[in-house]
């Protein structure tokens, strides 16, 4: 993620963190399926 | 091609002078795009795209899923768009975010044998006591394994580490264009793989 501020965001960073947090969330709870080519499996 | 490009920071119309050379000692038929942009065109499917956000000016806000389509901030009253100059119809915003979506990232680090056979390497090497050579050696990495048996059970989830710095796009020169980055680094690989 980049960020254009000349400033640190300070604390505020969580406003554009959010759209990690819900990525991750959806990983960590629900995860996404991936071709594992190492093993052959999914 | 684009390493060869990306690493001495080559210009885009240096890239093409150099495809337009290459193509002319090359023999009739080949398929070496023609240009930097044709190039871009054929690695888009490989999932390393990027979204744009807007955000509020003053960071109390992102212009994102049920604020999508408001004009000015909520809390600051601040305008989402700069005022438009000039007979342009494009609206431009104050502040543009880019994100990099993860989840295309990972899967395809299980896509290419040379990483994918990486992603596993934090259960399977063999620690010496006493020496840490890697995060999974750490009490912490035991004790996280501890807390969350599900997860640990399957070798092959990601663990992230989250790390946020500042850097300057145009040089050290230009300190008001400075970015701020957020990095998600991959920790269940050894070091250099990644």
């Amino acid at each position: 993620m980049v960020i254009p501020s000349p400033s640190s965001p300070g604390r505020n960073i969580d406003v554009c963190l959010r759209l990690l947090n819900d990525e991750l969330t959806q990983l960590w709870s629900s995860g996404a399926l991936t071709y594992d080519i190492w093993s052959f499996d999914l | 091609m684009f390493t060869i490009k990306s690493d001495p920071e080559l210009s885009e119309a240096g890239y093409d002078k150099i495809i337009e050379w290459a193509r002319s000692i090359l023999l009739e038929g080949n398929r070496l795009k023609e240009n930097f942009y044709a190039a871009k065109s054929m690695i888009k499917p490989f999932g390393l795209r990027y979204q744009k956000f807007d955000m509020c000016l003053n960071f109390y806000m992102l212009y994102y899923l049920e604020n999508a389509e408001l004009t000015e901030c909520m809390t600051c009253g601040h305008s989402r768009y700069k005022p438009r100059t000039g007979r342009g119809k494009t609206l431009v915003a104050y502040k543009e975010l880019r994100y990099f979506p993860i989840t295309p990232r990972l899967q395809r680090l299980f896509k290419s044998p040379r990483t994918a056979e990486h992603m596993t390497w934090h259960q399977s090497h063999h620690a010496v006591d006493g020496v840490m050579v890697h995060p999974s050696d750490s009490e912490a990495w035991k004790h996280f394994n501890n807390v969350h048996p599900h997860f640990s059970a399957e070798s092959r989830n990601v663990r992230l580490g989250l790390c946020i710095d500042r850097f300057n796009p145009f040089g050290s020169f230009a300190a008001p264009y400075s970015c701020w980055s957020v990095i998600l680094t991959v920790i269940t690989c050894h070091r250099g793989c990644v």
